[in-house]
């Protein structure tokens, strides 16, 4: 369903007083498909790439090379349609919602607007969107700084899911919650890929994560795959030194 | 002989004109010398204002009582100028986020130096350079020389968090206290701050006060775990692993974080979330999200017997030593 070709970018930063230029290579060639339904980790440390990935896949960045295939077509956001079978969640919740919106205007525009519902119809598709994902109905009449991180974070899954989109794009979802919440959202991913038949490309940097959550994972190490495969595989009979060394690095585990 | 006694310690946060936010209820705790302590339990718990206590660095609307003894002295009764005996020489503290805990205008040479300049009143200026890359090098930073000039925002997070250990250790106290010294860093670069603290406590004979939300984590660097839940300290174990604790919230923390050597394609969750610290309750406060929960759990409050706060707990496996 969506296959990425030799994806490549490249960002330059100007020096002060126009003294030349430096170039960081944030992605160098990376390729990977992801299958209709099945959940895609790619995990790495600060700096491998990661990020740039999930935003060169949101548009937010324009891939200097490589292409990125969706459905079979260019990935591109110029319809509607198009726009909304693509969802992103990311770390920053805060960020991620607008703090002067009541969290049912906050799932409701994107509804009104992609699907022209209004009225009594768009506060039904309001509830439905807030059920999925284990809110309570009485928290649309809140602002986002009412709620705690988890029951954010179910927000804007619960956003994204309002468009009823065919992959979904997180970007370190996880990493600012507790250790109890982590795992509730973890399953709350589980549930929407297995009975939504959502597609999830879940970026992470905790390894110990994917295991239980992905089907297939890529490890990235400054831009480039250092290994990518099914996860038992990868799990069980790591190739490269660098999956060894993170494997190895997760606290608590017997394999060091 | 410990080296912290902390008797029936409770600390409130006063919320607007009335309220009353608990968060410790009557802690006790003795730590022993070169002991390894891990803190754990999920956010509001009260881990972080019981490590603040520690040094009398509670926020200013808190209210304190009981008792907290460093080398047999009330640290809650201190005045500011008498903790400064304290603070820095007799403990130290790292915390969670590096970047926030240096400096950005002042080089590392500085921060080390300020340190050790206010409490061993060294003046001489060689002695003290030498004192500062002496410390770095400990901290297992390879260029000590380069990082000692440089400012916090040209070092990786990773040498950040060694700069603050070493600034911890820069008066040599006997107390090492860590507010989830690695929340903020790669895993990578977590394992080998971990193997640091392992190597520091070892050489220094350190106390180490480590809190984590992380169990795992926890294990691999302490034998006793502190479990805390809604204020109050419900677990007191010496634990390798999840078949030798007692109370069911331990065992549901060690079961949330996923086990990479199981083949499951499913996550544990804790139902539920921490319960409101305003109230105080004549029941156990993990009543409602507790799976062993009985009759008599929300008749009355458990106390602590055999370092376990739980009517009903599970059967610990005897620890192989």
């Amino acid at each position: 369903m969506l296959k990425v070709i030799n994806l490549k970018k490249v960002f330059t930063n100007e020096k002060m007083f126009g003294k030349g230029k430096t170039e960081v290579i944030a992605v160098a060639g990376v390729s990977f498909e992801v299958k209709d339904g099945t959940i895609m980790a790619i995990v790495g440390e600060s700096g491998s790439g990661k990020t740039t990935i999930a935003r060169c896949l949101a548009g937010i960045e324009i891939p200097d090379e490589g292409e990125i295939i969706f459905n079979n077509e260019p990935l591109m956001f110029d319809t509607k349609e198009k726009r909304a079978a693509v969802q992103y969640v990311f770390q920053d919740t805060f960020g991620s919602l607008n703090p002067r919106m009541k969290i049912g205007d906050i799932i409701a525009e994107p509804i009104g607007f992609h699907f022209n519902k209004t009225g009594n119809e768009l506060r039904l598709g309001v509830i439905a969107c807030l059920e999925s994902v284990g809110l309570k109905t009485e928290i649309e009449n809140k602002y986002p700084h009412e709620l705690s991180g988890g029951q954010r974070q179910r927000v804007v899954i619960a956003r994204a899911l309002a468009m009823r989109p065919s992959l979904l794009i997180a970007d370190e979802p996880v990493s600012s919650l507790d250790v109890s919440v982590q795992a509730q959202i973890l399953s709350l991913f589980q549930k929407l890929n297995k009975e939504n038949k959502i597609s999830i490309v879940f970026i992470t940097h905790d390894l110990r994560l994917v295991k239980s959550l992905a089907d297939d994972i890529i490890v990235l190490k400054d831009g480039k795959i250092e290994e990518q495969g099914s996860v038992e595989n990868v799990f069980c009979k790591p190739k490269s030194a660098y999956t060894k060394l993170l494997l190895s690095s997760i606290p608590g585990n017997p394999q060091k | 002989m410990s080296v912290i006694e902390i008797k029936a310690l409770s600390v409130d946060y006063k919320l607007g004109q009335k309220q009353l936010l608990h968060a410790l209820k009557s802690v006790n705790l003795a730590i022993g010398a070169g002991e390894a302590l891990a803190i754990v339990g999920e956010s509001g718990c009260g881990k972080s204002t019981l490590a603040s206590s520690l040094v009398n660095l509670l926020a200013l609307n808190s209210i304190s009582s009981g008792t907290v003894l460093i080398d047999n002295k009330n640290i809650l009764e201190m005045t500011n100028k008498e903790l400064e005996s304290v603070r820095g020489v007799k403990a130290g503290t790292i915390f969670q986020d590096p970047a926030a805990s240096l400096n950005p205008v002042f080089s590392v040479k500085e921060q080390i130096e300020e340190t050790i300049m206010a409490h061993l009143k060294i003046k001489d200026k060689s002695k003290l350079k030498e004192m500062a890359i002496k410390l770095l090098e400990e901290t297992g930073i390879k260029e000590a020389q380069r990082v000692y000039e440089s400012y916090p925002h040209q070092l990786s997070g990773g040498q950040q968090q060694r700069v603050m250990i070493a600034i911890a250790l820069s008066c040599s106290p006997k107390i090492l206290i860590a507010d989830e010294p690695t929340t903020a860093l790669d895993v990578t670069v977590q394992a080998q701050i971990i193997e640091l603290l392992k190597r520091l406590k070892k050489e220094r004979n350190l106390s180490l006060i480590l809190i984590t939300h992380d169990l795992h984590l926890a294990l691999d660097l302490c034998k006793r775990v502190i479990v805390m839940y809604a204020g109050e300290i419900v677990e007191d174990t010496i634990m390798q692993n999840k078949e030798a604790s007692a109370h069911p919230y331990t065992r549901a923390l060690f079961e949330i974080i996923p086990d990479i050597n199981e083949n499951k394609r499913e996550f544990a969750v804790i139902p539920g979330e921490v319960p409101d610290l305003k109230m105080v309750m004549n029941e156990c406060y993990f009543k409602n999200r507790c799976h062993k929960v009985g009759e008599k759990c929300g008749k009355a409050h458990p106390e602590m017997v055999n370092g376990v706060r739980c009517f009903y707990p599970y059967t610990k496996e005897r620890v192989k030593s």
